[in-house]
């Protein structure tokens, strides 16, 4: 059994059909990218899974350690071990770093509870403490009293992401962290996602950037019109020219 | 207010001005309690409250009811035979009393009234809540009649204080103002200080961003809900002894109040407080010098405010303390 | 002929009565109607229709007359709105009737009860409603007061919907002032006078309301301790046809019966003796029969309906305010005086009737 499952997943925005048929499966412990061109189905893929409405998932079954999670609230989704750092990042620019992060622990609770009652006997802490959200990214805890909304965008992701894994999170949804960042920030970030890899965390990624998501993953989803087109290791898709030439234009 | 460089002149108009700027903080203090509910249910559940003039209506008759015991005159109540009514335990006890009756009645309000509509455009939302509060008033109309009762002032607090420079100035006034600035320096801890505060600042930028976070946001919206109506309860409670009680005075609270939203800004307590202040200073300093335009001159304060800042002075769009 | 009487004395929030008179026969279908809005009717901004007392602006008086005029209605009233002098001076009209006095009688009953409380050469502020009935009566206690020897220090327009008045109230210079003159009616009344003797302005000046009624006496409560000012007809009227009314009424309805009770019922009883007399409902031949008609009023004494202007020329009660532990249900004053005709009002030539054309009679 995956960690995360989506079966014949049909959903739409309104009367349109973006999403068709998607199936697709999120190993416990892995990087896997889902990539795609802009408008191909991928952030629809995101929302979907998280809970987050629209789109509205008329077809198809999500399934998350086991646990049909397809008609589900967004925040009963997250207190089950899911967190999506979402596109744009959408920290919150009104309230301070420390602020951001503070508020991650204020769901905590439920999250442990709901999250460790299913099937696992033990009921820890497993998301960051701030302590340890500030020495992995040093640069936050110098800027903890400042407005998050001051922040580079580089910061700002890094934020995004430092809050997720304060949360008691299995898997991590990164919709498009690379968005907007310069070249060496995109470095550090990648930097951060293999440590959390390391760390035992779940990562679906969802990435335009096709090259740069390759480089972290192990396995790969294309998507194209809100279907899956290719499903393969990231080996596999560096080798397949006709599939990346065809849909992710690289 | 005659800056001639007269020793005596000068003593003269300062008395004036601190009268003035006094008057200013009394006449904005109550609008100031209704505005800050009206700003943070507008500003973190998006929902356009025309009925909470109803709730300071409660407010108000509650506390009558609490403080004291009338005889209603009109009304089916009347008819009924209740030649007497009201608890009589004096206005302390209506000040905590009432704020926690029209607490729950907030919370009834976001659960029945509010919560079918948060999806709804913001004219619908309207059309209900003004048959809302036209409803509630017809009510206590039907109720204890369409005259006016007499609030009296606590006896501790009636009648002229004389105060320094000032003169002789309404006591109860002044408790007014000073029950004001406690009340908004607790909703400033409240919002400012707790979780449930970090929670609707960050929902009310990015609500679905905070359910994404696991956090449930139905509980924090009635809790805001809740909390708006308690100010307004406040408000009519402290504010019912300054005018004649009758079915109308939510209504007429209304308007003034979402002016001071308006200058202020909406979901900013900060906002509403300068824009009560604002309000309540240029209604009386018109008055002092320009009588006749007083009125006019509170929505002409709002007209220039929006030309040159159309989200308020202190608006944003989250809720900031 | 079907007849309502719809009187809630006890609040009179919207004291009327209502008379309608259907004649199959007749091409003109008739009807009376008697408005009594002692306590004013005002539309509210939701379009409701809320009773209260609060004054109503002057728009809603001349509609009234309009009203009055093209449907063939006469009109006999009123208190409160129309107290104004214009009612049956500028903008008089020959199908309506006012038993009521106006702000040129108000004054002219106050002033000497009032110079001969509070003493000779004395100044006045005044604060009056920003609207016909305030404007007429400020002008009214001006030309008399300053008549009877006193002087205007300053007489300052509320605008209307103030409902806080504290501002203006700061204003009166209390040292300079030896009177003021609350020209407020109704609710705005309860408001500003409570107001008033909240800031203490009654420990240095005296505090006077030109025209009182029943639910703002009951709204000020203690506040109108000891203030002077002119009723409609009261209750505390101790006179034989006064007290059989009072006593008529609480038989009928278990209370006591308010102003405009009296108003309601001795204008009714009027038009039905001129309907009589005349010997039908054709409101000219009605109207002919009440014009210059002397009659006694309900426990006000003898009265007459002027042909000239349509003004009742009649007896004004000054009223003094009781002690809040004095006050009962219905009994709030204590009457000063009934200022009997013959002292007060003005000839055909003068004052508001100079201005006065009634108009055709069809």
């Amino acid at each position: 059994m995956s960690l995360l499952e989506l079966t014949d997943v049909d959903a739409f925005y309104g009367e349109s059909h973006i999403l068709r048929d998607v199936t697709m499966g999120v190993e416990e412990g892995e990087v896997c990218a889902l990539l795609g061109r802009n408008g191909a189905g991928k952030t629809t893929t995101l929302r979907s899974i998280s809970g987050t409405r629209p789109p509205e998932v008329r077809a198809g079954r999500i399934s998350f350690k086991g646990e049909d999670v397809t008609a589900m609230a967004p925040e009963d989704i997250s207190a089950r071990g899911i967190s999506l750092v979402p596109e744009e990042r959408r920290i919150f620019p009104n309230l301070t770093v420390a602020e951001n992060l503070h508020i991650a622990e204020v769901s905590e609770n439920r999250s442990n509870t709901v999250g460790r009652s299913l099937g696992q006997v033990q009921v820890e802490h497993v998301g960051m403490t701030t302590e340890q959200v500030y020495e992995e990214f040093p640069r936050l805890g110098e800027r903890k009293t400042q407005k998050a909304g001051t922040l580079s965008g580089g910061e700002q992701q890094m934020l995004a992401i430092a809050r997720a894994l304060k949360q008691n999170t299995d898997l991590l949804l990164l919709d498009e962290p690379y968005e907007g960042l310069a070249p060496q920030i995109i470095a550090d970030v990648e930097d951060a996602i293999r440590r959390i890899s390391e760390s035992g965390t779940t990562i679906l990624l969802v990435e335009q950037n096709a090259i740069a998501a390759m480089d972290i993953s192990e396995r790969c989803y294309v998507i194209d019109q809100g279907s899956i087109v290719f499903e393969g290791t990231a080996d596999e898709l560096r080798d397949d020219d006709d599939t990346r030439d065809r849909y992710l234009g690289v | 207010m005659f800056l001639v460089a007269d020793g005596v002149v000068l003593v003269v108009a300062l008395d004036r001005v601190i009268t003035i700027l006094l008057n200013g903080l009394q006449q904005g203090a109550i609008y100031v309690l209704v505005a800050i509910g009206l700003s943070i249910i507008l500003g973190t559940l998006k929902f356009v409250n025309f009925a909470h003039g109803a709730l300071y209506l409660i407010g108000t008759y509650a506390g009558l009811l609490v403080t004291l015991q009338i005889q209603p005159t009109g009304g089916r109540l009347a008819d009924w035979g209740y030649a007497t009514l009201g608890l009589g335990w004096g206005f302390l006890a209506a000040l905590v009393i009432v704020p926690v009756v029209v607490f729950v009645v907030g919370l009834l309000m976001e659960r029945f009234v509010a919560r079918p509509f948060y999806d709804r455009p913001d004219t619908d939302q309207i059309l209900l809540t003004f048959g809302l509060a036209i409803v509630v008033q017809e009510v206590f109309k039907i109720l204890f009649g369409g005259q006016s009762y007499n609030f009296a002032r606590p006896a501790w607090a009636s009648g002229p204080v004389h105060l320094p420079v000032v003169g002789a100035f309404p006591e109860w006034r002044l408790y007014v103002i000073g029950i004001t600035a406690v009340v908004v320096v607790l909703v400033y801890a409240l919002i400012e200080y707790t979780d449930f505060g970090l929670v609707v600042r960050a929902g009310t930028r990015d609500a679905e961003m905070v359910q994404l976070l696991g956090i449930k946001l139905s509980r924090p919206y009635l809790m805001v809900f809740g909390v708006g109506a308690a100010l307004a309860g406040v408000a009519g409670v402290v504010g019912g002894p300054l005018y004649a009680v009758n079915p109308n005075i939510g209504t007429e609270v209304l308007v003034p109040s979402f002016l001071v939203v308006v200058i202020g800004g909406v979901g900013s307590i900060t906002g509403a407080v300068l824009g009560g202040i604002l309000i309540g200073e240029t209604l009386a300093i018109l008055v002092a010098v320009a009588p006749q335009w007083s009125q006019v001159g509170i929505y002409l304060l709002a007209a220039i405010v929006l030309l040159a800042r159309p989200q308020g002075l202190l608006g944003t769009e989250e809720v900031a303390p | 002929m079907r007849e309502t009487v719809d009187d809630d004395t006890e609040s009179f929030t919207d004291a009327r009565a209502e008379l309608q008179i259907h004649r199959n026969s007749d091409p003109v279908n008739l009807r009376l109607r008697l408005r009594y809005d002692y306590a004013g009717t005002r539309q509210t901004d939701s379009g409701a229709d809320t009773s209260d007392f609060d004054p109503a602006d002057r728009t809603t008086v001349s509609t009234e007359a309009d009203f009055v005029v093209n449907d063939r209605v006469v009109f006999i009233g009123g208190i409160g709105l129309t107290h104004a002098d214009d009612t049956n001076g500028s903008d008089c009209v020959r199908y309506s009737f006012r038993e009521v006095f106006n702000t040129t009688m108000s004054a002219q009953a106050l002033a000497p009860v009032v110079t001969d409380e509070y003493g000779d050469d004395l100044s006045f502020y005044q604060l009056y409603a920003d609207y016909n009935w305030g404007q007429s009566q400020q002008e009214s206690m001006n030309t008399y007061f300053t008549e009877a020897g006193w002087s205007q220090i300053d007489s300052v327009a509320t605008p209307l919907g103030t409902s806080d008045f504290s501002s203006f109230l700061s204003q009166v210079p209390r040292d300079e002032a030896d009177v003021l003159f609350l020209n407020h009616y109704g609710l705005d009344g309860a408001n500003s006078l409570s107001q008033a003797i909240d800031r203490g302005l009654n420990e240095d000046v005296e505090i006077v309301m030109p025209l009182y009624n029943r639910p703002m006496a009951q709204a000020a409560s203690g506040a109108i301790d000891g203030v002077f000012g002119t009723a409609a007809w009261d209750s505390q009227i101790d006179n034989e046809p006064s007290n059989q009314f009072t006593q008529a009424f609480q038989d009928e309805y278990d209370r006591i019966p308010s102003g405009v009770a009296q108003l309601a019922y001795a204008q009714t009883l009027q038009y039905a003796a001129a309907v009589e007399r005349a010997g039908t409902f054709y409101p000219p031949e009605v109207i002919r029969q009440l014009e210059d008609y002397e009659y006694d009023n309900i426990g006000m004494g003898p009265e007459t309906m002027r042909a000239c202007d349509h003004q009742a020329h009649r007896a004004v009660p000054v009223v003094r305010g009781l002690p809040e532990d004095e006050q009962e249900q219905g009994q709030f004053f204590e009457i000063v005086e009934l200022t009997p005709r013959d002292e007060i009002g003005y000839g055909c030539d003068e004052g508001p009737a100079a201005e006065c054309d009634l108009g055709p009679y069809e």
